[in-house]
């Protein structure tokens, strides 16, 4: 009956929905305490690990949200012509109402 | 050994570097105005963002790193993911605004709720009090690195005296070019191009400058990344600083979540992020690269902070140097002057964007929304008629001094106790509260004004004494002793510690609370009790407004007059552009000019006037200006209710007539395409008689029978589509006579006999003796079986042909079979053949015909109440078939609209 509206019920959307729930995940507790520890465990690579860890999955998020944002054509959630009733019906009430009077 | 500039030179490159930001905005305004528009891009789209990094950034970040380590972050991962579902909401936003003319963040929410002066007010006050302590940030931080560029500062770095005055220089300049930039003359649409175009060199000057300072600290120096991180990893107290330990290490995650999604709301509450990211945006589609080009901007203006923080702290160990200031302090440390001049002019530029973008957003909200309202109130002003666009500008000028003026106040009260990163959080905090009423109002309908006004109005309150009244008490204003007993030694309403809540710190607990009664009442009140007719239609345009029908709405009802809307538009746009646009409308709608057009202006006339105003001095003013010059009457939620259902099933015949009208064209195609063949065949044979006077007797005869021939077919179609037009429109004239069907067949095929010989077929007639009579029309009925008869002979083989004519009585109807033994008719095609133009067979074989016959045979049996229709099996032949019933009227009565409507034209 409704117009399927782009962007809040299309795939796009719920890809979207799910990386921003992940985003969510990745910055908070627990996982960042993966970024914790002292003594040999403080640095990755020669760099403090927390900042390096928080550092590379803003990263892979911008990644993961261009790939997204940049694929596929304009508007894709534009799917088909919006299902709203039956035009046969319509059809015969515009022809049966049409000129009388 | 550290270097100091002269004043005159920093001065002189400020003033020059300003001086060039704003011819980059006045070309770009050229350039809008020759139609070659600059920022229709989304990379320049996704730099204007940029303008969230501001001085805070800039300075601040490296000081907050210097003391904590990572959490300068949250502040920008909060965006980051904000971005993430960019496409979902600030699309919406944008479409919204767009639709409506929406042109601040107060006037969003005061329109989503009813077009709401009250709430528009509530919100413009918040943002107004809310944005003071960050303007007040950047005149501190452009002061203070003046200061320290100068060598004005001892040791500490602060402002002193001196750099107070220096503020209200940098105050008063910046409120200048922000009236140069913005409010030279009044837009409808509130759009900027010169401003969008000098904020994104802007953002480009400031990354340049920081990464340049940041490459030169890390690799000038110190030996690289690894060096500075090891280096500082060596030294406990920055180690600690650095990189936290396991979880016992009591990181606070309440505050990390708490900063996260602080910024991620305010990414796009900040008056000066909706400025940008929604009412300066020139097309929704931008928003899928700035979704991802923005976030990454932010991460490249963060990868030095560390960095140049743990550098600073390494270089000027032992020595009290403030590192707010270190991307200043470290190349004139080193005795690079020049490279700290243009460290200070990224500075320059962080906080000049912000402050020229926060004060034009300001500044439309405090004059659209708070003083406008009193003005128009005020008899004098709304009475006298004329044109108000000057006094418009004035105001909004008014508003950008005072807010400038407010910012430096501030930073003499509270400025010089706290942190950069600290005062900007105290405005974070307080755009935070628009959030539960604006985005829930774009997803929820049931939100109401009286549940927006009081989830707002809570939450500033508690904003107000959680967090701004003890900033100004711990600057030694106020005496602190609240803070630490309680108002009249009440603990348990300590302002840091509400009802006795501990454990947080200052900021997430002023949030959590805010945020409580906030949503708490918001959600409640609004449940309270249905929303009104004003804020249900506004809900359901703001919810749906990606809905196609919710275009065609329109929520009014009453009487107005063009000439009075032209006018009242022309008194806050100018007359001149009220007419145009008022013509442009017109000539949308496919009507006169409003001059020479009705002078009752409908609904949607009325709406387009209240938008256009709206454009100029918001949608609460503009709903009270339309309202003073129309007769209204007030809607209830029903009238609201029948809209919405009426605006969509006019979409539907819209789109019904569309098809109909798609279809008359393939009918008129196919007509002209028909006439042309047997005139071209015509013509063609004319030329050549004529051309060739010495033509063999037989041979001319040959082509006059064509052309006769054709001719016939000619006039024979004609006939056909008149009479089809006729049937399809209704007209045609239908006589009603008692029928023997027996006796009609007998004519039938009496009056094809000469055909069906020539051809060399046999026909046999197979009927009862006795046949009930009928009630139609005989000569139509005639047509009918003589078209089926005629057709059974064109496909039958030449010389062989068997047509079988068979008339069935049944209780309710008769049945009349046409069977001939052609090649019979494909699957596919059977359908086809009762279209109109559609001949069965392919192109060579192509019979002689109009492709009208059975087309106006099936009209005239359902005119009837029967059906006609094909049975056939590839190389068994063909049987067209029809039945009708004894009685029309009585058994067919209500089955066929088309064929009601006819008896009720014809007498």
């Amino acid at each position: 009956m409704r117009a399927r509206t782009p962007g809040s019920t299309g795939l796009l959307a719920q890809r979207l929905a799910a990386l921003f729930v992940g985003g969510w995940v990745l910055f908070d507790f627990p996982l960042l305490t993966l970024g914790f520890g002292r003594g040999a465990d403080a640095t990755l690579f020669g760099l403090p690990r927390l900042p390096l860890l928080l550092f590379v999955g803003w990263l892979a998020l911008i990644v993961l949200l261009a790939v997204l944002m940049e694929s596929g054509p304009e508007g894709r959630g534009r799917g088909g012509p919006p299902a709203d009733g039956g035009p046969e019906g319509a059809r015969d009430a515009v022809r049966g109402e049409g000129h009388v009077g | 050994m550290t270097a100091v500039l002269s004043p005159a030179l920093v001065l002189g490159a400020s003033v020059a570097y300003l001086g060039a930001l704003f011819a980059i905005a006045w070309w770009a305004d050229r350039r809008a105005a020759a139609g070659r528009s600059v920022i229709g891009n989304a990379w320049v789209y996704a730099l204007s963002m940029g303008v969230y990094c501001t001085a805070w950034t800039y300075f601040g970040s490296i000081g907050r790193a210097a003391g904590g380590g990572v959490w300068f972050l949250p502040i920008y991962l909060g965006p980051m993911l904000a971005m993430v579902l960019a496409w979902v909401v600030l699309r919406k936003m944008i479409r919204i605004a767009r639709r409506f003319r929406i042109t601040s963040i107060a006037d969003f929410i005061a329109s989503r709720y009813g077009k709401s002066p009250l709430l528009a007010g509530l919100v413009t006050l918040i943002a107004l009090v809310g944005v003071v302590p960050y303007v007040a940030l950047q005149l501190k931080a452009v002061a203070s690195g003046y200061a320290v560029l100068t060598g004005q500062a001892a040791s500490t770095g602060a402002a002193g005296s001196a750099g107070s005055g220096s503020a209200l220089m940098v105050a008063l300049l910046l409120a200048g070019f922000t009236i140069a930039f913005g409010t030279r003359h009044l837009d409808n649409t509130e759009r900027h191009e010169g401003m969008v175009a000098a904020i994104a060199a802007e953002s480009v000057v400031k990354l340049v400058a920081f990464l340049a300072v940041g490459a030169f600290v890390t690799w000038g120096l110190f030996g690289g990344l690894g060096d500075i991180a090891g280096r500082a990893l060596e030294r406990p107290e920055l180690a600690r600083v650095l990189q936290p330990v396991a979880a016992g290490g009591g990181f606070a995650y309440d505050a990390w979540f708490a900063l996260m999604a602080l910024a991620m709301f305010s990414v796009i509450l900040l008056p000066r992020q909706f400025q940008v990211m929604v009412v300066e945006n020139v097309d929704e589609r931008h928003v899928r690269r700035a979704a991802w080009a923005f976030p990454a901007y932010l991460l490249l203006i963060n990868v030095f902070v560390l960095p140049i923080a743990m550098g600073g702290l390494l270089h000027f160990e032992g020595q009290a140097a403030n590192p707010e200031t270190f991307v200043l302090s470290l190349p004139l440390a080193a005795g690079q002057p020049a490279l700290a001049l243009l460290a200070f002019v990224g500075g320059l530029s962080a906080a000049t964007g912000m402050v020229i973008v926060e004060a034009i957003a300001v500044s439309t909200m405090v004059c659209n929304d708070l003083v406008l309202p009193l003005l128009l109130r005020s008899r004098a002003l709304a009475g006298r008629g004329g044109d108000l666009t000057g006094v418009i500008l004035a105001v909004r000028r008014g508003v950008i001094v005072l807010l400038m003026l407010l910012g430096w106040v501030y930073f003499r009260v509270a400025g010089e106790a706290y942190a950069l990163v600290s005062i900007g959080l105290i405005s974070f905090a307080a755009v935070a509260q628009f959030a539960p009423a604006l985005l829930g109002g774009m997803f929820w309908k049931g939100g109401t004004r009286d549940g927006a006004l009081a989830g707002l109005a809570a939450g500033a309150l508690l904003w107000v004494y959680t967090l701004l009244l003890p900033s100004i008490a711990k600057s030694g204003w106020m005496d602190a002793a609240f803070l630490q007993h309680g108002p009249f030694g009440l603990a348990w309403l300590r302002p840091e510690a509400l009802f006795g809540l501990a454990g947080m710190d200052s900021l997430t607990h002023s949030l959590f609370w805010s945020a409580l009664a906030n949503v708490g009442l918001y959600v409640g009140v609004s449940l309270a009790r249905p929303p009104r007719a004003a804020e249900a239609s506004q809900a359901l345009q703001f919810v749906d407004v990606f809905e196609r029908a919710s275009e065609e709405r329109v929520f009014w009802r009453g009487r107005a007059r063009t000439g009075d809307l032209v006018a009242l538009v022309g008194r806050f746009l100018g007359a001149e552009r009220a007419r145009a646009l008022f013509a442009a409308e017109a000539r949308r709608r496919g009507q006169a000019a409003p001059e020479a057009g009705p002078a009752q202006a409908d609904a949607a006339l009325v709406q387009f006037a209240e938008t256009q105003l709206a454009g100029a001095i918001g949608s609460a003013s503009a709903r009270v200006m339309v309202a003073s010059v129309v007769e209204e009457e007030a809607l209830d939620l029903d009238d609201v209710v029948r809209i919405v259902e009426e605006a969509s099933e006019l979409r539907h015949l819209n789109e019904q007539l569309k098809s109909l009208d798609r279809l008359k064209d393939d009918f008129m195609s196919s007509v002209t395409h028909e006439l042309r063949t047997p005139l071209a065949s015509i013509r063609a044979l004319a030329e050549l008689m004529r051309d060739e006077p010495d033509m063999e007797p037989a041979q001319r005869q040959q082509f006059l029978a064509i052309v006769v021939a054709e001719a016939e077919r000619l006039s024979r179609l004609v006939n056909q589509v008149l009479d089809m037009a006729k049937i399809e429109s209704g007209h045609a004239e239908w006589r009603s006579a008692d029928v023997d069907l027996g006796e009609l067949l007998e004519r039938a095929v009496q009056s094809t006999a000469e055909l069906l010989r020539e051809r060399g077929a046999v026909v046999e007639l197979d009927k009862p003796a006795v046949v009930p009579t009928l009630r139609a029309d005989p000569d139509r009925l005639l047509q009918v079986v003589l078209n089926l008869l005629s057709n059974a002979a064109k496909f039958t083989p030449p010389g062989a042909g068997r047509i079988a004519v068979r008339l069935l009585v049944r209780p309710d109807r008769a049945t009349v079979e046409v069977q001939d033994n052609g090649p019979g008719v494909p699957r596919e095609q059977q359908q086809l053949v009762f279209e109109k133009f559609r001949q069965g067979g392919d192109g060579r074989s192509r019979p002689q015909g109009t492709g009208l016959g059975l087309p106006i045979s099936r009209q005239i049996v359902e005119h009837f109440g029967g059906r006609l229709w094909l049975v056939s099996e590839p190389g068994q032949g063909a049987c067209f078939g029809f039945d009708l019933p004894w009685q029309p009227d009585e058994t067919q009565a209500g089955a066929a609209p088309a064929r009601r409507k006819q008896e009720e034209t014809t007498p």
